[in-house]
């Protein structure tokens, strides 16, 4: 606490002193964007990104201050300043954060608060609501490799609202193939849309979408995983063994849904060999 | 103003550079002889607890039933170290938010219950180095509360 007390302390200073001084310096033009981007470019591209260990590194915050020192207004130090709580489980500090970029700049980061509500928080109607509201403002966004409809579908699913899923899931996989129903989307718009027919015991739909997922990515587990659920239902056990058996061996060889977040929170309808293990079991 | 940044960008590493020096924080490069002591965090080292989100909130029903007339919605965290026998260490920092993730203060039964929950969970991930010496990382686990009841568990 000192020491990051003694290094704000000293920069200040400096600033003071630069202000101060005989040789006329540019003062901070935080209402101008290049300004503010070359604060960044400055401080976070070539400072703490070059850490070791990125935002693992202690020093992290102290480049993220550094930028908002000179000018408090830049959404993007907020944003970046909030990671390490994010990842970490501090939901206060890094919603804290990201409710300032948010402020800022909605324009930029009101579809990222969305999608850290929907995938890390399982906030699911506050997810919606900043997504419609982020619709508003790019009617065609997305982000993490998704449509806005994606998420907002996921969301509605997980609100067991499935009229609302089905929906929005039809229009991102509209959105990706322009109705042309030869071209085939994502393969996790395909898995989310066969799981949701699957929760709404609407086997046959599920079975074709998720089948159509692994006929483009073929080690999908939880798409292999889901399968075999159906096959079961169907009383089909030797389908369902071998589709749990591709579903086990696929983690094993470290095959996952392949988002972008994976690795710090679950995503709907993710399932690990435990789960795999308890439905082998007779 | 390039004169400035640099300025000042010079005396944060310098005294940053101290710091670490003296807090000794660095990536697991060398075998760690203390086992409690975290290197990492869980999403290093694929160190999500190895159940389905869904998998553990049945699991956590049948411990959680008997709870009764607890209020509030929200968020309880628990942050803790996994050993390097993949162990939950003692100590355990809980943090809680209201549902607008702000600071909150949940009943002590439900904390209390949840922690208990926690630290019963066996199956965590040994971390290891590339020379297989295990290690220990840090890692957390949220429950999700609508209206005192457990809905969700994060990650």
């Amino acid at each position: 606490m000192m020491e990051k007390l003694s290094i704000l302390f000293l920069s200040c200073l400096i600033i003071s002193f630069s202000a101060c001084s005989q040789n006329p310096v540019t003062t901070a033009d935080c209402s101008n964007n290049h300004y503010r981007d070359s604060l960044v470019e400055h401080y976070i591209r070539n400072g703490a990104e070059k850490l070791p260990d990125s935002y693992n590194n202690p020093r992290w915050g102290l480049y993220c201050d550094s930028v908002l020192m000179v000018c408090p207004n830049t959404a993007e130090a907020y944003q970046l300043k909030a990671i390490p709580s994010l990842k970490g489980g501090d939901y206060e500090t890094a919603f804290r954060l990201n409710d300032k970029a948010v402020e800022l700049e909605p324009r930029n980061y009101l579809d990222y608060r969305a999608f850290l509500k929907c995938i890390f928080t399982k906030d699911y109607n506050g997810s919606i609501t900043d997504f419609k509201e982020a619709e508003k403002l790019s009617p065609k966004g997305g982000l993490m490799d998704h449509s806005y409809s994606f998420f907002i579908g996921l969301c509605y699913m997980e609100l067991g609202r499935y009229q609302d899923a089905e929906e929005y899931f039809k229009k991102d996989i509209t959105m990706q193939t322009g109705g042309d129903s030869l071209q085939l989307p994502h393969f996790n718009s395909l898995f989310y849309t066969g799981l949701l027919y699957y929760r709404m015991s609407q086997f046959s739909k599920a079975k074709k979408y998720l089948e159509d997922c692994v006929g483009v990515y073929e080690q999908h587990p939880e798409a292999n995983y889901y399968l075999a659920m159906i096959a079961g239902q169907e009383g089909n056990k030797a389908q369902k063994i071998r589709y749990l058996d591709i579903a086990k061996k696929a983690l094993r060889n470290g095959y996952r849904l392949n988002e972008d977040n994976i690795y710090y929170a679950n995503y709907p309808g993710q399932i690990t060999i435990h789960e795999i293990s308890n439905a082998l079991q007779p | 103003m390039n004169r400035s940044i640099s300025t000042l960008t010079f005396f944060l590493l310098l005294t940053s550079a101290a710091w670490s020096q003296e807090k000794n924080v660095n990536s697991p490069v060398e075998p760690i002889p203390n086992c409690d002591t975290a290197y990492s965090w869980y999403y290093s080292v694929d160190g999500k607890y190895p159940m389905a989100s869904e998998s553990l909130l049945n699991q956590l029903s049948v411990t959680a039933s008997n709870l009764k007339n607890v209020r509030g919605s929200g968020y309880i965290t628990f942050r803790f170290i996994i050993n390097c026998r993949g162990q939950i260490t003692k100590d355990l920092e809980i943090l809680q938010t209201d549902s607008t993730y702000k600071k909150f203060r949940f009943d002590q039964t439900l904390v209390d219950t949840l922690k208990a929950f926690v630290k019963s969970l066996d199956k965590w991930n040994i971390a290891t180095f590339e020379n297989g010496k295990p290690f220990a990382y840090r890692a957390f686990m949220t429950f999700k509360i609508n209206d005192g009841k457990v809905v969700n568990i994060i990650p």
